[in-house]
């Protein structure tokens, strides 16, 4: 339900985001985007993911380093700037070109050779670059659109301080179990598709001017009115789930009535 | 004047002037694709630039959104031939499912009925079949 929330309002400053973006790049044509539909996955690790034609998915593990919505609004934020970005367009481009060339390489020189040279310096020197590019982008986007729709800006820096953090936990001790796990969750940043947790937090406070600027725009009253129905909301959702809880509870410890008891009619009362 | 004794060089009857040496040494057949294959990614490169939202970087955008019945042809063509296995056109393909923004289509029912018509008719012809999305 909170998933759904902060991300239906992050939804609708996607939606502006697209028209503001619609008008001042006339080349593009933004589309209106498809419904968002969020997918919470059960699992231990932390991270969240989007699907082309906006399905977003949370894994369960996320929610040990957000605690509270404005630090879920700036990894659903994150995710939906993916999308608005076209990165997986720009990926699949990018790949075409890079199969081409390669298929040229392969005409050029039949034994493979060049072939299984090019292919990981492609990787290297190509997308794996640029998928640290579409991340650092998708990181600028998302807190611009955190801020749009009036959830602190701030907090992306603390989620990711939080993921690094749960990840140094992670690497504590002197076993090699431990070391291969850190040498698995922390790659160096030029093999990895990822920037470092260092880099984003740098570069969120590079940018976090920009965003505050429009967190706080008209003195703040716009986001402080905002804020106060979140809180309404998030009391309403607390309430319902409290009620449902209350609800299964009782379905779960009452004795069936004999009535419930009974079978339902067959063939032969007829 | 004298003639045939080759002190005029423009005279008729003096000797043939010898052909200078051909500079290229690569025949025509490699240049002509050579080049024309580079023209087309440059082209090409130029064509699909496109610049990101808000962040203004420039970058290749190369896939596509179908809106209008020519493009769905056009798709339908392309799906035939990664059917044949011309594989660099299925990432046409599989950039309009992938794409963010998806085809201004009321519903992929629609496709879905479109495709088996064209797989009864026209691809039966052919020993094809399209699979639906």
């Amino acid at each position: 339900m909170t998933v759904r929330r902060v991300g239906s309002r992050l939804a609708s400053a996607a939606e502006k985001f697209i028209q503001e973006q619609g008008a001042l790049n006339q080349k593009t044509v933004y589309k209106a985007s498809s419904p968002y539909t969020y997918t919470v996955v059960r699992s231990n690790m932390a991270n969240a993911f989007v699907l082309p034609n906006n399905h977003v998915f949370v894994l369960t593990g996320l929610f040990k380093c957000v605690k509270d919505e404005d630090e879920l609004a700036a990894v659903l934020g994150h995710e939906i700037a993916h999308n608005l970005a076209r990165h997986a367009g720009e990926r699949l481009s990018g790949s075409f070109l890079t199969n081409i060339l390669a298929r040229f390489i392969l005409i050029l020189d039949p034994t493979g050779l060049l072939y299984s040279i090019f292919i990981p310096a492609a990787t290297l020197l190509h997308d794996l670059p640029h998928s640290r590019e579409h991340e650092m982008e998708a990181d600028h986007i998302g807190m611009h659109l955190a801020a749009e729709a009036c959830y602190d800006p701030r907090a992306a820096a603390r989620v990711f301080s939080a993921m690094k953090h749960a990840n140094h936990d992670d690497e504590d001790g002197d076993s090699w179990s431990s070391r291969i796990a850190m040498s698995k969750t922390s790659p160096p940043e030029f093999i990895s598709t990822h920037p470092s947790y260092d880099t984003r937090i740098s570069n969120f406070e590079e940018w976090m001017p920009e965003a505050l600027v429009k967190f706080n725009a008209d003195n703040g009253v716009k986001c402080r009115m905002i804020r106060e129905e979140m809180k309404l909301a998030r009391q309403r959702a607390a309430l319902d789930a409290s009620r449902r809880e209350s609800l299964r509870e009782v379905t779960a410890t009452k004795p069936l009535s004999p009535s419930e008891l009974k079978p339902p009619p067959s063939f032969e009362a007829w | 004047m004298a003639i045939g004794n080759g002190e005029d060089k423009y005279s008729f009857y003096s000797s043939r002037q010898a052909r200078p040496p051909h500079r290229s040494r690569l025949p025509n057949y490699i240049i002509v694709p050579a080049v024309g294959l580079a023209g087309t990614l440059i082209y090409g490169y130029w064509y699909f630039l496109d610049e990101a939202p808000f962040t203004k970087r420039r970058r290749l955008l190369a896939t596509v959104c179908f809106t209008s019945l020519p493009q769905i042809l056009f798709f339908l063509v392309v799906r035939a031939s990664f059917i044949r296995n011309i594989s660099y056109l299925n990432h046409l393909f599989i950039s309009y499912y992938y794409s963010s923004s998806p085809p201004n289509l009321r519903s992929i029912q629609g496709i879905n009925n479109m495709l088996h018509f064209f797989n009864n008719t026209v691809m039966k012809y052919f020993h094809l079949t399209i699979e639906p999305p």
